[in-house]
């Protein structure tokens, strides 16, 4: 009822090799799924997957119950938070324009998006002096932050994130790591969070999945650290 | 010395400089326009669907390499002479920088950038738009930048087919062998290319800043379309009457003569296209099509040359049957005659007509074998060159010399030879101590100078019969040598020696 990713029998091959194998997998609203795996092991396809930038070889993925095949793409991923890791800001836009990408793709008012970003931007303690500068004068910790702000800006209920803090160093990470915690639970989103960091892996996830060599291996439910 | 006399020249004849300067711009600019806009979907296209690169950068690579020569011959035919060939050629020309440019610059952007742009729900259009082009545009500008610097240059030769710019005056200075008009146009051309290559230049600096999503930077893209549209309309003005002229000193003095005295007498606008490549044939074609409405013609020259009649010695009668044809078959009218004939006519030194009391050709024959006769090589080859003529006066020479065209005064100066056929128009006459001998069996074809025009314009502007109904025998043979000898000699620009003789005869008033 709550179900809002499911993949049925999905398998991909890139050329000979069968990058994901057979993976059946059910996501309800308001989870926040973290998924391990060393590299290579198709992690990153699973989750392209899901925004059809990749398409199945077998299999269906259905987003909201819609075979993400047969829907209208664009619209969908326009509901769909996207992070990646180095995240790629637009080289050629201000950090504000980068942030407002997508409510301006989408035609929202104005006043509107700049409401939205003040909002983001306090959400992600970030400096408002830093909306007109671009990309190449920020820290990776601060690209990193401008990057979710851009996913979370046109309010998504999804976000799809492919290890976000890897390349960040362990104290803006873990700052970061609580900041995703602190949104997650205030917009109770659904989160598909790859990383290959156990630790991350089980301090962020409400469930943790491991993928190896293209099959999921195991569904375990985090033992509390505290 | 050299500098301070083309500084002399610019500033005397600015008012011939600065519309040259001007429609320069404007051929360029439409040009530029066009081309951007071509190449640059061209460039999009290929770059979204792939199948189509090869063959299409293949092909403009192929054009590119043409000479821009070639290319004049295989258009003109087509599209006629004038701007619009000149536009058509310089934007095949500026294709190859804009496609490669955009092409490259929207394919070398990296594929994670074009991914996360996707995976953010951009449709295809607005991925182009907001993504590939704003990121292409540094590229796309330094291929913009080459190409509008091409263009400028490549301009240039757009009056070789009877387009505007300046080179018109490079064209013009060329023939009437003026080093100075040359040099003005080049460094003109020249001055131009740098300026707009370093407002290209400081755009490109603002672009890399990133700075060009300020509303300043797309303010100034649209106040330079307005200054675009602006020249384009100062330039593209409409005129009531095109006037074509061939090469050459004397074509440009007639055709300016008609300019002027056109414009002076009535309020319609002239349109003047000085040295139309393919010149006579290329003219009688566009008059016919109507592209241009008047020019000077020579009698001779349109019954053997266009018509391709045999002569008639009676030119009363070859008059009469020129004007019947060109009436009837190309309604095209032979509305006024200026009097003088471009033709032959044999020539000696005025002492030797002195010494043996010559006064009329066929009073060579007695002596002819004391005198050495000299022409260019072409005239022993011809058909009614030097074999006919000797056949016609019974002339037996003690020698005959071939020579350059050019070198034949001097030869006659220096005794080298004694007697030549000259034209009878020819400036460089008057500053020789020579006789002119009269062709008393009239042997020489007559090339009688009139003016044709299309009889369309004529009943549009009937008013146009009158005013140039009042150059008929206005000018003899010595009158069009004095000004063909201001223009060549004395480096002197042909308007305003055209402008003066239609003073001095009454025809428009002095203004100054």
């Amino acid at each position: 009822m709550n179900q809002c990713i499911r993949f049925e029998e999905v398998t991909k091959y890139y050329g000979e090799k069968k990058i994901v194998d057979n993976v059946s997998l059910s996501i309800d609203k308001g989870e926040l799924v973290t998924v391990l795996g060393p590299s290579g092991s198709g992690k990153t396809t699973m989750l392209k997957m899901i925004n059809g930038i990749v398409q199945p070889d077998n299999g269906s993925i259905y987003v909201y119950d819609q075979d993400v095949a047969k829907c209208d793409i664009v619209n969908l991923r326009r509901r769909i938070g996207y992070v990646v890791q180095e995240t790629v800001l637009f080289p050629h836009l201000d950090i504000y324009h980068n942030i407002s990408y997508v409510p301006n793709l989408i035609g929202i008012s104005k006043s509107k998006t700049k409401r939205r970003v003040r909002d983001l931007v306090d959400m992600l303690q970030l400096d408002k002096s830093m909306l007109k500068r671009y990309c190449d004068e920020l820290s990776g910790g601060e690209k990193q932050r401008i990057g979710i702000a851009r996913a979370l800006a046109a309010s998504p209920e999804i976000m799809l994130m492919d290890e976000p803090f890897g390349a960040l160093d362990p104290e803006t990470r873990a700052i970061l790591q609580d900041e995703l915690l602190r949104i997650w639970k205030e917009l109770h989103m659904t989160i598909f969070f790859i990383t290959h960091d156990v630790s991350e892996a089980e301090k962020l996830g409400s469930r943790i999945l491991v993928m190896n060599e293209g099959v999921l291996e195991d569904k375990v439910t985090p033992v509390c650290v505290d | 010395m050299l500098g301070k006399k083309t500084l002399n020249v610019l500033i005397d004849e600015r008012d011939f400089f600065i519309p040259l300067v001007m429609e320069h711009i404007y051929i360029s600019s439409i040009a530029v326009m066009i081309s951007t806009m071509l190449g640059l979907g061209l460039g999009v296209f290929i770059s979204q669907y792939k199948y189509f690169k090869f063959p299409v950068l293949s092909l403009t690579n192929l054009i590119y390499t043409i000479p821009t020569i070639a290319m004049l011959g295989f258009l003109t035919p087509m599209t006629g002479v004038g701007n619009i060939t000149a536009i058509i050629v310089l934007v095949i020309y500026a294709l190859l920088p804009m496609v490669r440019n955009t092409y490259i610059g929207i394919t070398d952007i990296s594929n994670d950038i074009i991914e996360a742009a996707n995976a953010m729900g951009s449709t295809k259009f607005q991925l182009l738009t907001r993504i590939k082009l704003p990121l292409a545009l540094p590229v796309i500008l330094t291929g913009f930048r080459n190409m509008v610097v091409m263009t400028i240059s490549l301009a240039g030769i757009a009056s070789f087919i009877g387009a505007g710019g300046l080179g018109t005056a490079i064209y013009r200075g060329i023939s009437t062998n003026n080093v100075q008009v040359v040099l003005v146009g080049s460094i003109l051309i020249a001055l131009l290319a740098f300026i707009s290559d370093q407002i290209l230049i400081h755009f490109l600096k603002l672009v890399k800043l990133k700075k060009y999503l300020n509303l300043k930077i797309k303010s100034s893209i649209i106040t330079v379309f307005i200054i675009f549209i602006f020249i384009f309309n100062l330039a593209g003005k409409q005129y009531d009457i095109s006037i074509a002229s061939k090469l050459g000193s004397e074509q440009f003095i007639l055709s300016e003569i008609l300019t002027i005295l056109i414009e002076e007498n009535s309020d319609l606008k002239v349109k003047l296209y000085k040295g139309v490549g393919g010149s006579t044939a290329g003219i009688h074609e566009g008059m016919i099509k109507g592209q241009f409405d008047l020019y000077p013609e020579y009698t001779g020259t349109a019954w053997l040359y266009l018509l391709q009649k045999e002569y008639e010695p009676d030119h009363d009668k070859l008059q009469a049957q020129l004007e019947k044809i060109y009436n009837e078959e190309y309604g095209i009218e032979w509305i006024s005659y200026y009097g003088f004939n471009n033709s032959y006519a044999l020539t000696v030194r005025t002492e030797t007509a002195d010494k043996y009391n010559l006064q009329k050709s066929s009073d060579v024959t007695a002596i002819a074998d004391e005198l050495v006769f000299g022409a260019n090589y072409d005239y022993y080859e011809r058909d009614d060159g030097f074999n006919a003529m000797a056949d016609a006066y019974n002339l037996k020479f003690k020698k005959t010399i071939d020579m350059e065209i050019g070198l034949r005064y001097i030869a006659l100066e220096s005794k080298e030879i004694d007697i030549l056929p000259i034209f009878t128009t020819d400036g460089e006459v008057l500053d020789l101590d020579v006789k002119i001998l009269e062709d008393d069996k009239h042997f020489f074809k007559k090339y009688m100078a009139g003016n044709v025009i299309r009889k369309e314009i004529l009943m549009k502007h009937p008013e146009l019969r009158d005013i140039l109904g009042k150059l008929n025998n206005t000018m003899d043979n010595e009158e069009i040598s004095k000004l063909n000898y201001e223009v060549n000699i004395k480096k002197r620009i042909d308007r305003d020696v055209a402008r003066e003789w239609l003073i001095k005869k009454g025809l428009i008033e002095d203004k100054k």
